[in-house]
């Protein structure tokens, strides 16, 4: 209980007297004190910390649900929309070109997905309004990146705030999406896979009412 | 200021004394405590906010993608099939304007839906019918999409 006597002030080494036997008793009682302190500090903090998560994980899961499943809904559309040409096509016999065709699409969707999704759960900061809409707007406006926008591959995962080229339109987002080992490949961007499947509906003579519900995107 | 004090009120002074120090140390050691915690606290709010959001939006994408596909699927039948005439035609309509219909109802976006593994479940169970039996497709499907849409409803 050493400590317990030294707690109502802490003496500065100078102060102890030199036949004072209980000084070297008193600076470890301080020391221990100190530890003691700093440790309960620590303590403090990391359950402050579990205690402030467990108030707003909850809260953050729920917002991000919501953004995740509606940015992604659009892709799923598309996605729903070819797999039923695909299905159409086997029925109705059609040839392996545009079956094959339709299969190259359905992938490049896939691909157009993920990227959209690593690009979101890669912002680790509270993403503003903004930035959500900068990925939209994003998706409107690019079409197959010519090979000078490509320097941006290295930041792939990391600021937002990159992607906003300085004509304000956001095309320098595509380039995320490259996988940089096949950059030699035209990179599906959402337009290109949407002008394609245009162009698919009517070589298959079908009603281009089909797309209608893909007109949001 | 007192008289000499007895052995009696000597021990007791004594004891107040002690029990003085000894409230001062805890509220000393609950001090530290509680200033460590709300730092914490604050850290941990606004971490926890970037955890949620991360770990939700992932599990957002999955549901969108899903029901989108799905929708998608069930919105161009709706449209092929209204170029079809035969009475089976209308059949099939039937079963693919219910899907629909299912999945209108859906909150996809709301994970505290309280019925969200059950209507999933049924809103699947519709996909599959409409798939495999409505539109005799299943045996016509392309090797890589029977795969992914098999993945996507948990069999074969």
């Amino acid at each position: 209980m050493s400590w317990f006597r030294a707690a109502p002030e802490i003496a500065s080494p100078g102060d102890q007297d030199v036949f004072d036997e209980e000084a070297d008793e008193s600076l470890l009682a301080q020391r221990e004190w100190q530890g003691h302190m700093r440790k309960r500090v620590q303590e403090g903090y990391r359950d402050g910390l579990d205690a402030g998560k467990a108030l707003t994980l909850q809260r953050g899961f729920n917002q991000g649900y919501k953004e995740g499943a509606d940015v992604i809904i659009n892709y799923g559309l598309l996605r729903g929309t070819l797999s039923a040409l695909l299905s159409w096509c086997h029925l109705h016999g059609n040839g392996s070109a545009l079956i094959s065709k339709i299969s190259n699409l359905l992938d490049a969707v896939g691909q157009c997905e993920e990227c959209v999704l690593r690009r979101l759960t890669s912002v680790t900061s509270q993403p503003r309004v903004t930035d959500l809409l900068d990925i939209i707007e994003d998706m409107d406006l690019c079409h197959v990146v010519p090979s000078d926008q490509a320097k941006g591959d290295s930041n792939a995962e990391t600021n937002t705030d990159s992607d906003r080229s300085p004509n304000g339109m956001g095309c320098s987002h595509p380039e995320h999406c490259r996988p940089q080992e096949h950059a030699h490949l035209e990179k599906p961007s959402l337009p290109w896979i949407l002008e394609q499947t245009s162009s698919l509906v009517q070589q298959l003579g079908v009603p281009v009412d089909i797309l209608q519900h893909l007109r949001q995107l | 200021m007192k008289g000499m004090r007895g052995p009696g009120e000597s021990r007791d002074t004594a004891m107040a004394v002690e029990q003085d120090i000894f409230d001062a140390v805890v509220m000393a050691d609950e001090r530290f405590h509680g200033e460590g915690y709300q730092e914490g606290y604050e850290e941990g709010s606004s971490l926890g906010i970037v955890e949620g959001k991360q770990y939700g939006m992932v599990h957002g994408a999955k549901i969108g993608s899903e029901i989108g596909c799905y929708r998608g699927f069930a919105l161009a039948w709706k449209c092929l099939l209204h170029s079809g005439t035969g009475e089976k035609d209308s059949r099939k309509m039937k079963v693919v304007e219910a899907l629909i219909a299912l999945l209108q109802d859906f909150p996809y976006d709301d994970p505290t839906y309280e019925k969200l593994h059950e209507d999933l479940d049924r809103i699947r169970g519709k996909f599959r019918q409409v798939c495999v039996f409505s539109l005799c497709l299943w045996g016509m499907l392309e090797g890589a999409l029977k795969a992914r849409l098999a993945r996507t409803l948990g069999f074969m």
